[in-house]
């Protein structure tokens, strides 16, 4: 009895300690300080702060980043990637505004989801983007296709649809968003049918006929939705675009032979698109699609930092390793660094506060939702 | 493709790839082994070392980790009375108090070999199923989807014994604490105080650690005596491996309900043990021992949550939808690996979805293997005195409830829901229909409200939704009528 009762305890214990030493190398999080002459990030480390949970296309991001990172930066600093998952990454975010040092050992990786929110004023946000700086930008694209059966096939024919179109989607304040404001933009009558689980979800919902007008996520629609097309089960109407520095919408690299929703509309009423729908259609694109995911340091942090991460980011563009490996991460898009990502960045910081004010009311109005007023 | 299920075999085998696998079926066991943590850590744990693998290499270990969660995750439901991870919680239902009478050895023998073989099972059912998942997983709709919730909620009234009106009462509470956090269908957030940690709603670890795993321990502590209330174990696994072969249609009615409900994307796994423990004892003759140590629970549970990860590997790898949290993160890895889930993958890709299939049976097999012959000892830890044998589970849970989402709400939700489970526990209310609610809350908003957004109340016609609707009516009326035959058969 006795010797049973050890033995068991043994097993308990290592156990135990196993765990302890899983959670701990999960946590850990050292700050070493370098020493002053040498490079910045010199024995040193850099917390990659994902406010999602592991796997998701943020964290994965950054998951593949690290190593780059490391092999560019200057100094070789170690890079950990930390999750902090929770109220749709506001939590991470805040947290990392509040409690991280900031002291250039910490960056937060951000995506649209983390964007949207901020431009809305949604009430738990507590960090403020412009008080952040921006290393590194990943854009991605989507494409808008229809169910053949719904008999339209060039844009002429999206006033006088053979059904009624019914669009599956997640919720009305995520990429959702971008999508609406286009069907806003091009005036189309599209019944939003939302509170699907996610993208995937959704594009069940196209195939099996509960919608037959969807948008998926580039590297989504190449993999999911090019067999469609090839079957004829789907027709690929307009790529969202991209915005340029100068903030204009221009083909989306990943889909030369799309036409974007500036052209679409053209070709469709035989004039540019304008208006508040249109404005807010682009100030949306940017922060959702063309900036969709970024690597920011506070703004406060040792300028030496900042050189080095934006040095180092540089270099990972130019390597051909990186963009060979990350053709699935980085869905064939070429992430932006320095003063292209600054302007970028620079032009989603400042949009119109009438802008945003016509979208809280168009959210209020179309969709009842209060949050944002 | 049996040519290719050969050349994937081969390459599965393959001596460079095989420590991969064992690694990964070893930290699945750990994962299990140790009460709460659930496969959304184990896959978090291994998703770093994933980067720069080949992609059969990386699949091994991951789908290696996944496979065996759900065998080695008994240990704790049975020994212990808590959940190993969220997938076990039927399991505690028959095989603790199997282990109370000092059975444990019997229950541990039974479910392992009930898990090698539902592992197996589903294994062999995403081979067959490749070719005609498409058309299967596109008949779900929402309207469906909302039914298969409707038959899961059903399980409520089945689960909570001589209490029906309990039972429900609990499942409400249940559906309530489900609703805390985002709505499913609209930006507005319920009863979160403008607390962001209440944003994503409970998690679900520690809602059923606190509901099952804390009065546990405090009742342990309170009578001051070990698990099994006997000093000697009796009947060894050998014993519990007769008793699945004795009820070989159990596991295989089991093995059914987890491959075919882990099939259907979006009701989350969490609930294919209870639709599986429900189903089983609603068809069982002589039920009336179910839920004081009746094998036949854990038989069918068990077949049910490893048969389930070979089906909700269909619906991710080929629509790209994550059946459950594991899943999620498995797509992650997927993308790590230069690899993107969708039709390709059985196409192009199809041998990397063939070394799943493998590893999933082989994994199942050694998983089990390794279980059976661990189970000898482990079981002793039905004999420890509570007073030893409490704080180190003290520790441990509370580790496993605060990894949830590494903030102290964890803890205090932790105590919150302990306590609850404590005062219904004495109050002898059922607890399981709760976590039915809970767990199937979301799900049944959101589909509810896509339905009647989507098509007004002509839903209700769609022809799945009637036969959905025919098996809970006969279900539950089963339940009702045999329950009164037996009745009047042995008059008390």
């Amino acid at each position: 009895m006795k010797l049973i009762f050890r033995k068991s305890n043994l097993t308990v214990g290592l156990a135990l300690m196993l765990l302890v030493s899983i959670i701990l190398a999960g946590c850990s999080s050292e700050s070493a300080s370098g020493s002053s002459d040498g490079p910045f990030y010199e024995e040193k480390s850099i917390e990659l702060v994902v406010p999602f949970g592991t796997g998701g296309g943020t964290d994965t991001f950054a998951r593949f980043v690290a190593p780059f990172l490391n092999e560019s930066v200057e100094g070789n600093p170690s890079i950990q990637t930390v999750n902090v998952p929770g109220g749709g990454s506001i939590n991470g975010a805040n947290e990392f505004v509040f409690s991280r040092e900031h002291n250039g050992q910490f960056a937060l990786v951000t995506s649209a989801s983390t964007h949207v929110p901020y431009f809305l004023g949604d009430p738990a946000v507590k960090y403020d983007l412009k008080e952040m700086k921006p290393v590194l930008g990943l854009p991605t694209g989507g494409v808008v296709y229809v169910n053949p059966e719904t008999g339209i096939e060039s844009p002429k024919d999206i006033q006088n649809p053979k059904q009624d179109l019914v669009y599956a989607g997640i919720s009305a304040t995520g990429l959702d968003l971008v999508t609406l404001l286009a069907f806003e933009v091009l005036e189309m009558d599209v019944e939003a049918v939302l509170g699907y689980d996610g993208r995937g979800p959704s594009r069940v919902a196209f195939e099996s006929g509960e919608s037959n007008i969807d948008y998926q996520t580039s590297t989504a629609f190449l993999t999911n939705v090019q067999p469609l097309v090839e079957e004829g089960k789907a027709n690929p109407l307009f790529a969202f675009g991209q915005l340029d520095e100068n903030g204009e919408v221009i083909r989306d690299p990943a889909f030369p032979d799309l036409p974007s929703l500036k052209e679409f509309y053209v070709e469709a009423y035989g004039e540019e698109p304008s208006g508040e729908a249109w404005e807010a259609y682009k100030a949306f694109l940017g922060s959702s699609f063309t900036v969709q995911k970024v690597i920011w340091l506070h703004s406060d942090a040792p300028k030496e930092a900042v050189t080095a991460l934006t040095d180092g980011a540089e270099k990972i563009i130019d390597s051909s390793e990186f963009m060979e490996k990350g053709e699935e991460v980085l869905g064939g898009y070429t992430p932006y660094v320095g003063d292209q990502l600054n302007k970028v960045v620079s032009n989603m910081l400042d949009t119109d506060e009438e802008v945003l004010n016509w979208v809280k009311d168009y959210l209020e109005k179309e969709y009842e939702i209060t949050r944002y007023q | 493709m049996f040519e290719a299920a050969f050349e994937a075999l081969s390459i599965v085998l393959d001596p460079g790839r095989i420590p991969f696998m064992f690694l990964g079926i070893f930290v699945g066991l750990l994962i299990g082994l140790l009460p709460g943590l659930s496969g959304t850590v184990g896959m978090a744990i291994l998703l770093p070392f994933v980067y720069g693998m080949d992609p059969y290499t990386g699949m091994a270990m991951l789908i290696g980790m996944a496979a065996v969660l759900h065998t080695g995750d008994t240990f704790p439901s049975v020994l212990i009375g808590m959940p190993g991870s969220s997938g076990s919680q039927a399991t505690i239902m028959d095989g603790y108090p199997l282990a109370r009478q000092g059975q444990a050895g019997r229950a541990l023998g039974a479910a392992f070999f009930s898990s090698m073989i539902g592992g197996v099972f589903g294994g062999i059912v995403l081979f067959i199923s490749i070719p005609l998942a498409r058309p299967i997983v596109l008949a779900f709709g929402s309207p469906e989807l909302f039914m298969l919730s409707i038959l899961g909620l059903s399980m409520v009234g089945i689960l909570s014994g001589n209490t029906p009106i309990r039972g429900v009462l609990v499942g409400m509470i249940g559906l309530m604490l489900g609703s805390i956090g985002g709505a499913p269908a609209v930006a507005e957030y319920r009863y979160t105080f403008e607390w962001l940690y209440l944003f994503n709603g409970l998690p679900l670890a520690v809602v059923a650690l606190g509901l099952f795993a804390f009065p546990e321990m405090i009742e342990l502590l309170a009578k001051k005596q070990s698990i099994s209330k006997t000093a000697e174990l009796k009947g060894g696994w050998v014993h519990g491996i007769k008793d699945t072969i004795t009820h070989k249609w159990l596991v295989l009615k089991g093995a059914s309900i987890g491959a075919l409900i882990g099939f259907i994307p979006g009701l989350g796994g969490s609930v294919v043990d209870w639709i599986a423990y429900g189903i089983t004892k609603q068809t069982s003759k002589d039920n009336e021992n179910f839920g004081k140590g009746d094998i036949r629970g854990v038989i069918g549970p068990e077949g049910a949550n490893n048969a389930k990860e070979g089906g909700a590997l269909i619906p991710t790898l080929l629509f790209s939808i994550p059946g459950s949290g594991t899943t999620a993160i498995l797509l992650g890895g997927l993308s790590l690996l230069g690899l993107q889930a969708g039709p390709r993958m059985v196409n192009e890709d199809v041998s990397i979805t063939l070394s799943i299939v493998w590893t999933l049976v082989f994994a199942n097999i050694f998983g089990a293997a390794a279980c059976i012959l661990l189970s000898k000892y482990i079981a002793r830890l039905s004999l420890i005195p509570a007073t030893s044998l409490v704080p180190f589970l003290l520790v441990i849970l509370t580790v496993a409830s605060y990894q949830s989402s590494r903030h102290f709400g964890d803890l205090l939700l932790f105590i919150g829901i302990g306590l609850l489970g404590l005062v219904m526990k004495r109050l002898d209310w059922p607890r399981a229909p709760l976590l039915i609610g809970f767990v199937l809350s979301q799900a049944t908003e959101r589909y509810l409200w896509i339905s009647m957004e989507r098509f007004g109340f002509s839903w209700l016609l769609h022809p799945g939704v009637i036969v959905l609707a025919v098996i809970i009516v006969a279900l539950l009326a089963g339940g009702y009528i045999m329950k009164r035959s037996t009745e009047k058969a042995n008059p008390a």
